[in-house]
């Protein structure tokens, strides 16, 4: 299997943290990995990918932050073949506003619907929730590690 | 420790431990991970506009710390409050010390209306008003802060600190659950429950500068009764569309009404042409910003200003300038934009930097820190300092309250340094 992928899109740096962290981890279990900001990333790679974990903010009214929708967009217009692609997705939202962790839930069902098989329950943290990013998301990544066989 | 070659690792000075500051110091260490970077901060405590500008219930927002404290715990970036530049080092030593001066002071002061003002008027601005709810340190004690703000309320402005500073009125205090908000504050700003807040703005309901996601907030308030006011003909657009809706699904919830309903009116397209002052009340006299024959009147006890922020006492002086000194966020832009925002806007100001030593238009060699550590170090506030008063802080919060801060100076400045202070470190 090739590297995990790890793709972030953020608007205030704290989805960066996370990837960071889900990175920390994947390293201490021996797993290979890269991390990019998704806007740097050219979204046919993700034809030749054998897992990816996504990671995202909602942010304004429910849209996708800056760094995440010109990546979106190009899977929209693309439409890359991922029939091969297992992936994760953890959102970071805020529960005070009525679209909280919109964005990883568009990421997550377009990735669905072109072809890429989605594997455990979304990730999500709630901002005014008072846990700590990195608890949040690395119970997270411990219960899928745990479902799923990635090595 | 492995240093990369002499020349490429400048040691950095900022000024400021706001968002832009130490969004600014993330990116330098990313530039820079061996480099000395040192984050200066007047107030004993970190982070600027997070812990003291951004609304105590949007704790969601708060939570972009746990990035900064990182930069403190782990990434070797030193915090140095408790100092400031001006008064307790010169500005011109720090700019001899430090290859690279970053100066991430922000805008504090609350813009003035620009009108003619009956000084008798209660006029508060709003960025006063959200830092004394937020605790900041002294401002308790301040006149303005001091006397109950009445019933009837007209906040001007319609930006995001309008709508935060309606929201910290209109919420009782169990809707501050989870908060830090001060209540001795509230207590003493709001003895009573508000009746009547009027949102008075310049724009047209159109070019409402509020984000549609901070009215839906207030659509979640079950004391608040919204209504649309002025609106200049514009009402075929997102904001007046919103409103309406939020007004509709609280008539058809009624019912379950407390009595102690707040009547909160919007008017858009007014702009203020003078504070007077009748019968013991503030009077916000406005005329149609399209057409200035519509003259309205609006009657209160008090009168928020949210029209924005200017450089005051604690902003960086224009005359703070030279080669290897750059401004970032509020103080380089204006008082405009949001956290993410300035974090782009730290991102470039840091490239930019980066580019000027690329370029050899400054050659490092500064000796940083160590050259200003003796005159700084009777007082100065360091990070583990900083966690001992943080941990306080936690520790004295009652009521659901997420943390009760320390408000006076003194005070912070003892717990975080602690009574029995080991001899002070030279780095």
């Amino acid at each position: 299997m090739g590297p995990i992928q790890i793709l972030f899109g953020t608007e205030s740096g704290n989805a960066e943290m996370v990837a960071d962290d889900i990175a920390d981890a994947l390293e201490g279990r021996g797993l290979e990995h890269e991390v990019s900001a998704m806007e740097n990333f050219e979204v046919d790679l993700l034809t030749s990918a054998d897992f990816a974990i996504f990671i995202t903010s909602t942010y304004g009214d429910g849209e996708l932050p800056m760094t995440t929708a010109p990546f979106h967009d190009a899977l929209v217009t693309a439409k890359p073949d991922l029939r091969s692609l297992r992936f994760a997705a953890f959102g970071l939202g805020d529960r005070t506003y009525d679209t909280y962790n919109n964005a990883v839930t568009v990421l997550a069902s377009t990735l669905t619907e072109l072809g890429a098989t989605q594997v455990g329950e979304t990730g999500r943290h709630d901002a005014s929730g008072g846990e700590s990013y990195s608890d949040t998301a690395l119970g997270w990544l411990k219960q899928l590690l745990d479902d799923v066989a990635l090595d | 420790m492995n240093r990369p070659p002499s020349g490429s690792s400048p040691t950095i000075a900022v000024v400021g431990s706001g968002p832009s500051g130490c969004y600014t110091a993330q990116f330098l260490r990313k530039l820079w991970p061996t480099s000395e970077i040192a984050v200066f901060d007047a107030l004993p405590a970190p982070y600027g506009l997070v812990r003291y500008g951004v609304a105590t219930d949007h704790q969601g927002a708060k939570a972009v710390t746990c990035q900064f404290d990182r930069l403190f715990e782990r990434d070797r970036v030193r915090f140095l409050g408790n100092v400031r530049i001006g008064t307790d080092l010169d500005f011109a030593e720090l700019v001899e010390a430090f290859d690279i001066v970053v100066l991430a002071t922000g805008l504090m002061q609350d813009r003035p209306l620009g009108v003619r003002q009956d000084p008798r008027a209660r006029v508060l601005g709003a960025g006063i008003l959200l830092r004394g709810l937020n605790g900041y340190p002294d401002l308790g004690r301040s006149p303005e802060l001091s006397a109950p703000l009445g019933s009837r309320i007209a906040i001007v402005g319609n930006g995001n600190v309008a709508i935060d500073a309606l929201r910290l009125l209109a919420k009782d205090r169990s809707a501050l659950a989870g908060s830090d908000v001060d209540d001795r504050v509230l207590d003493l700003l709001r003895p009573l429950p508000v009746e009547q807040i009027e949102v008075i703005g310049r724009s047209t309901a159109s070019n409402a500068k509020f984000d549609l996601a901070m009215l839906r907030e207030l659509g979640h308030l079950s004391n608040v009764d919204l209504a649309i006011g002025e609106t200049a003909g514009d009402e075929e657009n997102p904001v007046i569309g919103l409103l309406r809706d939020l007004a509709a699904s609280r008539d058809k919830a009624r019912g379950v009404e407390t009595g102690e309903e707040i009547q909160v009116t919007f008017h858009f397209g007014q702009s203020p042409t003078a504070v007077t002052y009748a019968d013991g009340r503030a009077v916000l006299e406005t005329e149609g910003t399209d057409d200035a024959s519509r003259i309205r009147r609006y009657e209160a006890d008090s009168i928020i200003t949210a029209a924005g922020f200017v450089a005051g006492d604690d902003s960086a002086p224009v005359s703070w300038s030279a080669p290897n000194v750059w401004r970032v966020g509020w103080l380089r832009r204006g008082a405009r934009g949001t956290i993410p925002e300035n974090r782009r806007d730290a991102s470039q100001i840091s490239e930019s930097i980066g580019a000027a030593l690329r370029e050899g238009l400054l050659a490092p060699g500064k000796p940083g820190l160590s050259a200003v550590w003796s005159q700084i170090a009777p007082f100065v506030v360091e990070f583990d300092d900083w966690r001992r008063l943080d941990e306080h802080e936690r520790g004295l919060a009652l009521d659901s309250r997420c943390r009760r801060k320390v408000t006076d100076l003194d005070e912070m400045v003892g717990v975080a340094v602690g009574s029995g202070r080991p001899a002070l470190q030279s780095t």
